[in-house]
């Protein structure tokens, strides 16, 4: 009788190792494909090293133009021609009178502005709503309100100023009217800054020559009293260079090892280490300030009870000098196999911060949660066995990385300029690794350190 | 070089050393090709992206486990990326397992050749789950999440594979001795 035997053992037993050789132009193709495959890899790397660097070059050179321009501001103001102060408010005045018939047709006087000295005083939400009228005989107490001055004086220079001193009161008070003595008062109420600038206030004497001359020298009072203004504005716009450092404590959100994946289950102890650097800040408005600077970080972390043979095959040490450890010294210790040793790994990194600060809270204690990137540049990085042997360093670290930032920032005003400042924060690192270590790294710090502000 | 040494420079991409590993496995890994796909020109391609493939997760591959065996892990799952891709959706479903299917057995009756041209006229899908579960060592259920099929319809395919290949030998015996 013939025996029965079930059709996949046959196919099996004849076909399981089943070998043949390719056609030879298979290995070309494969060739091709990673070439191709290389060149689309390269820019998306060269990229990424140099996008830290873009980021902090971009951002100093972003704030250095902001400061230059702030600087600038008021020159360029008056470099406005009048034609264009013409068109706008002609513009502007156009719409208004579409929306509300009412409004301000009596105020836009063309010909007043070409021919002298003018004052107009514009309120954002009704248009153009007083020409403070100089030659008015009745001097009387006038309150105006607005959004944006304009002078014209009568070299045609056009001061314009707005926005920085927003919801300004403006009073024109005439002390007496036979003296004809002047009294301009620029109350500043910043509300949006909750930060009040005290009355100014200017006093003219003038001889009584003509209301032209009188006209003058009050433009010029007023442009005085809003320059004070506006340098008091600016003055809030301060620079603020901090120096500080902190006790960094290194870990894994994923537990593992960075080492090798063999690792992951020995006991790991974090050892404090220290990061310290410099920074530079300066804020965007109120209440957000972007922040650069430049730290060094040292991390640090032991893993221990590590056993000879699980180290052995672990590619990133390949460039150690394991091997000879392992013949030279290790055997001195006693069998290789039995052997258990402790493994630092300590890394040195700069880094360059690119964060936003927000303002929680800004009295004397001023409260900031603090977010942003930082990138790093691997400075050295060794592993060293039981606290004495170097034994070189691993090879899966890349040379750029990143981290994400996330803290808070507790600043106590010691005086105007100098404050103390105390930030715990956490630094969660990725693109860290050129292998895929199952290691999630980050590491805590609370910084401290003192802040100057120019 | 050692097997690591070799690994480990074809994890940082040199091009010596990636030519000596396909040299080492091009051809097991072309006669996986060979048992996965339904010609030849396909099982090149096949191999084609597997070793693209291999090259490409190198950092993936750890020490624990058999490197050959990963690299036959990668192979079978291109096949079968293949075989989505090209997906013909009517097959016979579902049908009743009611018997095993025996052979009478004669050893060395058939060549290799024969055995695989057998195996590459299967249906797509028999072909894989015939592959899959009597020369590579797949549970069914493991068949069924990798093909996107249900367990029932591996077992069906499975049998309805083995019976195609039951009657394609019977036939060629009685071509030969009849």
């Amino acid at each position: 009788m013939a025996k029965h035997k079930d059709i996949g053992k046959t196919f099996k037993e004849e076909l399981s190792d089943f070998r043949k050789s390719p056609n030879a132009k298979v290995w070309d193709k494969i060739v091709a494909d990673l070439d191709k495959k290389d060149e689309k890899k390269k820019p998306l790397v060269l990229w990424w090293k140099l996008g830290g660097i873009a980021v902090a070059i971009l951002m100093l050179v972003g704030i250095g133009y902001k400061m230059i321009t702030n600087k600038s501001m008021l020159n360029n103001q008056k470099i406005i021609t009048k034609s264009k102060l013409l068109d706008s408010i002609e513009n502007e005045s156009n719409i208004i009178t579409k929306v509300n018939n009412t409004h301000l047709i009596d105020t836009l006087q063309i010909d007043e502005i070409t021919n002298s000295e003018n004052i107009f005083v514009k309120n954002n939400n009704k248009g153009i709503k007083n020409k403070i009228n100089k030659r008015s005989k009745n001097h009387q107490k006038k309150k105006v309100q607005f959004d944006e001055l304009i002078v014209v004086n009568k070299n045609n220079d056009v001061i314009k100023l707005n926005k920085e001193i927003t919801n300004n009161k403006v009073a024109f008070n005439n002390k007496s009217e036979n003296k004809i003595d002047k009294k301009i008062i620029i109350n500043n109420n910043i509300s949006e800054q909750k930060t009040s600038i005290k009355t100014e206030v200017i006093e003219i004497v003038k001889n009584q020559e003509g209301k032209k001359e009188e006209t003058k020298n009050e433009l010029i009072a007023i442009e005085d009293a809003l320059d004070i203004v506006n340098e008091k504005t600016k003055s809030k716009k301060e620079w603020e260079v901090s120096v500080k450092g902190a006790p960094i404590l290194y870990s894994s959100l994923s537990g593992g090892s960075s080492i090798t994946n063999e690792l992951k289950n020995n006991t790991k102890t974090n050892d404090v280490t220290l990061s310290y650097g410099l920074s530079v800040s300066y804020p965007i408005n109120k209440k957000i300030k972007i922040r650069t600077g430049f730290n060094a970080i040292n991390l640090a972390y032991k893993t221990e009870q590590v056993s000879a043979v699980s180290i052995l095959n672990a590619q990133s040490l390949t460039n150690t000098s394991l091997e000879s450890f392992f013949v030279n010294d290790i055997t001195e210790l006693g069998n290789p196999l039995e052997n258990r040793i402790d493994l630092t790994q300590e890394i040195n990194y700069y880094e360059i911060p690119l964060e936003l600060k927000y303002a929680i809270l800004d009295k004397k204690l001023n409260i900031e949660t603090i977010f942003g990137l930082s990138t790093l540049f691997l400075n050295n990085n060794s592993v060293i066995v039981n606290n004495e042997t170097d034994l070189g360093s691993v090879n899966n670290l890349k040379e750029v990385s990143f981290t994400g930032n996330f803290g808070f920032g507790f600043n106590y005003k010691l005086t105007k300029k100098i404050q103390f400042n105390l930030e715990p924060s956490i630094k969660i690192q990725f693109n860290t690794y050129k292998d895929n270590v199952d290691y999630k790294p980050y590491f805590l710090g609370v910084y401290s350190g003192f802040s100057y502000k120019f | 070089m050692n097997q690591l040494d070799l690994i480990y420079q074809c994890k940082n991409n040199n091009r010596n050393a990636q030519g000596e590993l396909y040299q080492l496995y091009k051809d097991i890994l072309f006669g996986l090709c060979l048992k996965y796909c339904k010609n030849t020109k396909d099982a090149e391609d096949v191999l084609q992206d597997s070793f693209v493939k291999i090259f490409q997760n190198m950092h993936k591959f750890n020490a624990k486990g058999s490197f050959e065996g990963w690299l036959k892990r990668i192979t079978i799952n291109t096949a079968i990326d293949k075989y989505h891709q090209t997906k013909v959706k009517h097959l016979p479903i579902i049908e009743e397992i009611t018997e095993d299917v025996f052979l009478e057995e004669s050893t060395n009756e058939f060549s290799l050749d024969y055995l695989l041209e057998c195996i590459q006229e299967l249906p797509n899908r028999y072909r894989l789950v015939f592959n899959l579960y009597e020369l590579d060592n797949y549970s069914h259920k493991e068949i069924a999440d990798l093909l996107k099929i249900s367990v029932g319809t591996s077992k069906s395919n499975l049998h309805r594979a083995k019976k195609i290949l039951q009657e394609k030998l019977s036939q060629n015996k009685i071509k030969n001795y009849g």
